[in-house]
């Protein structure tokens, strides 16, 4: 006589006869999900989308809670008059630290708030996904650490206004810690391990002047209509080498860099306690080369400057191995993704950085959780404008390439939840008709020879 | 003896099969019953009735004419122990349930269940590992 508990198979049979849009269906699917799948989600999860307001205030952060804070409360007690038209966004580039889940408590408190976790690579590019999750036409980008002069953003929102054709970037003046305007901008020259040193225009001593071009600037503060937004380099992984290659792909765009006397900036600079990333020399070259490569500039004085600050003999590997993997054959991928590989193993054998995927741990079938991954990482490509990627999984490790033509039906014909992918495997369902494989050993060899 | 369903109705999500088997999701406690065709007409049942001889009527009006008083019985014994039903006198003596399925052969009872244990395990641990606050926040 059955009176036990109902498997996981039986219950894939009764979903199987069951009316897929009913209630019974969609409530026993989720229960099976919880099922399936034997890991958790371990970030929390992105506040929904709110409707939409003409302005996006993004910040991104890296386990800096008292920085989002302080910036989110003085947007609001400061800047009351763009409440109601801005929503605040907050990417939470660790979502596996300590301070997910006090950004994510935010929502709770401040209305237009929105968490979102971001962990398949860390680094300042980041921002660039500020862009693609925005509710607003305009977007305003600010380190999570920045103040804005009272009455800036108001200006700012009847400014932007009247740009909505405008193909412009737009940044302020940055105030010193005694609320004098500093600087104006970056001057395009080498300094310090950076493209471009601070420089002071006088037309921003008037705070009425009209917008100026610049050449260049420090990202802590900078506003686009997101229409217009030209992108950062998808491969740019870890900390530096957007300032002036961001400026010179606007201008490529036919739109301007231009310095508005209004917005008024304080930034924190000191870090008396340290920072809780780690910037290297070698993510800093890497992504130099890079973007140089990208606009077709010449990468000579990015080769020459870095030997000098790091010296000859340090640097020296490191543009080596920048320059070998913007040669090699896996450059071609807009990103590579690797899903349960080991991502360090991953990269020493292709050369090149990978993001992370979390591959679902799903006892009962593995291809569940393999097809969820995948999935995962097709709708990260689609949602970044990224044309064409690399999947790095398995032991050996094997590689599958997925293009952007396919994207959108490779999303349509499979399913995107635990239950929906087990009863599709049930009918034959077979992932590995959308990608192409390839074996990263072999086939690099291959294309170098 | 007396029998109630313990859900309120607008908990429960019910679809009837095609192989006749009935299938029922517990929103409240996100359980999943898969309830055979026998099972499936004692529950049917005790929608419009609270008594043995009630259900039995109506199992044997609407589902087959042999399934008999044992086979009614262990049905809904079988409902009450998954959390469906609340019989309020004592249920069969397990030898007895015993030679009643033998005896019923096709027509014997057989609910299935799909608990969320896990979930709520899952929740504990999460909150047992949860700080106290260093500052005491106004609620």
């Amino acid at each position: 006589m059955g009176t036990g508990a109902l498997s996981i198979e039986a219950l894939l049979c009764v979903l199987e006869q069951a009316n897929p849009s009913g209630e019974f269906f969609r409530g026993a699917a989720e229960t099976l999900d919880r099922h399936l799948v034997s890991t958790r989600p371990a970030w929390p999860k992105a506040t929904p989308r709110g409707p939409s307001r003409p302005l996006t205030i993004g910040m991104a952060t890296y386990n800096d809670y008292d920085g989002v804070y302080f910036s989110v409360q003085a947007l609001r007690l400061y800047h009351p008059e763009i409440t109601d038209r801005s929503e605040i966004l907050v990417i939470d580039n660790d979502p596996l630290g300590p301070c997910a889940a006090a950004l994510k408590s935010l929502e709770d408190s401040v209305p237009g708030y929105r968490y979102f976790p971001y962990g398949s690579f860390e680094g300042t590019t980041v921002r660039d996904l500020l862009f693609r999750e925005a509710n607003g036409e305009y977007v305003l980008v600010m380190d999570a650490h920045v103040l804005f002069a009272p009455g800036s953003l108001g200006r700012l929102l009847r400014f932007l206004e009247t740009q909505n054709q405008a193909m412009d970037l737009w940044q302020g003046p940055l105030l010193s810690d005694d609320l004098r305007v500093q600087a104006t901008h970056f001057d395009p020259v080498w300094s310090g391990g950076m493209y471009g040193r601070w420089g002071l225009d006088a037309r921003a001593a008037d705070v009425d002047s009209p917008p100026f071009e610049i050449p260049m600037q420090g990202l802590g503060v900078f506003a686009c209509r997101k229409d217009v937004w030209p992108g950062f380099n998808p491969r740019l992984q870890g900390f530096g080498g957007e300032e002036g290659y961001i400026h010179e792909k606007v201008r490529r765009n036919g739109g301007a860099a231009l310095c508005l006397p209004f917005l008024r900036w304080v930034h924190r600079f000191q870090r008396p306690a340290g920072v809780p990333y780690k910037p290297t020399w070698a993510d800093r070259i890497r992504n130099y080369l890079i973007a140089f490569d990208e606009l077709q500039l010449d990468c000579g004085p990015v080769v020459e400057h870095f030997e000098n600050v790091v010296g000859a003999e340090a640097a020296r590997p490191m543009i080596d191995a920048a320059l070998r993997e913007i040669a090699g054959p896996w450059h071609q991928f807009d990103a590579k993704f690797a899903i349960g590989a080991d991502p360090a193993r991953c990269e020493a054998m292709i050369g090149s950085r990978v993001r992370r995927i979390d591959l679902p741990q799903t006892p009962t079938n593995p291809e569940i959780g393999r097809i969820l991954a995948h999935r995962g990482a097709i709708q990260e490509a689609v949602w970044q404008g990224l044309h064409k990627i690399l999947v790095l999984e398995g032991e050996p490790i094997q590689g599958v390439v997925y293009e952007s033509e396919d994207f959108d039906r490779i999303l349509r014909e499979t399913p995107d939840t635990p239950t929906m992918v087990a009863l599709w495997l049930r009918r034959q369902g077979n992932f590995d008709v959308f990608g192409r494989s390839m074996k990263p050993g072999a086939d690099q060899a291959q294309a170098a020879g | 003896m007396r029998v109630k369903r313990t859900s309120s109705s607008a908990n429960l999500k019910i679809e009837k099969l095609p192989d006749g088997s009935t299938a029922i999701f517990d929103a409240g406690s996100k359980t999943v019953y898969s309830l055979n065709a026998t099972a499936g007409a004692a529950w049917e049942a005790c929608q419009g009735t609270n008594s043995l001889a009630g259900v039995l009527n109506s199992m044997q009006a609407s589902y087959d004419p042999a399934v008999t008083e044992e086979i009614a019985l262990e049905a809904l014994v079988q409902l009450q122990e998954k959390g469906l039903l609340l019989i309020s006198e004592a249920p069969l003596q397990p030898s007895r349930r015993s030679a009643v399925a033998i005896a019923a052969g096709v027509l014997a009872p057989v609910v299935l269940a799909l608990t969320s244990a896990e979930q709520r395990v899952f929740a504990m641990q999460s909150l047992s590992t949860t700080a106290a606050p260093t500052t005491p926040r106004i609620t």
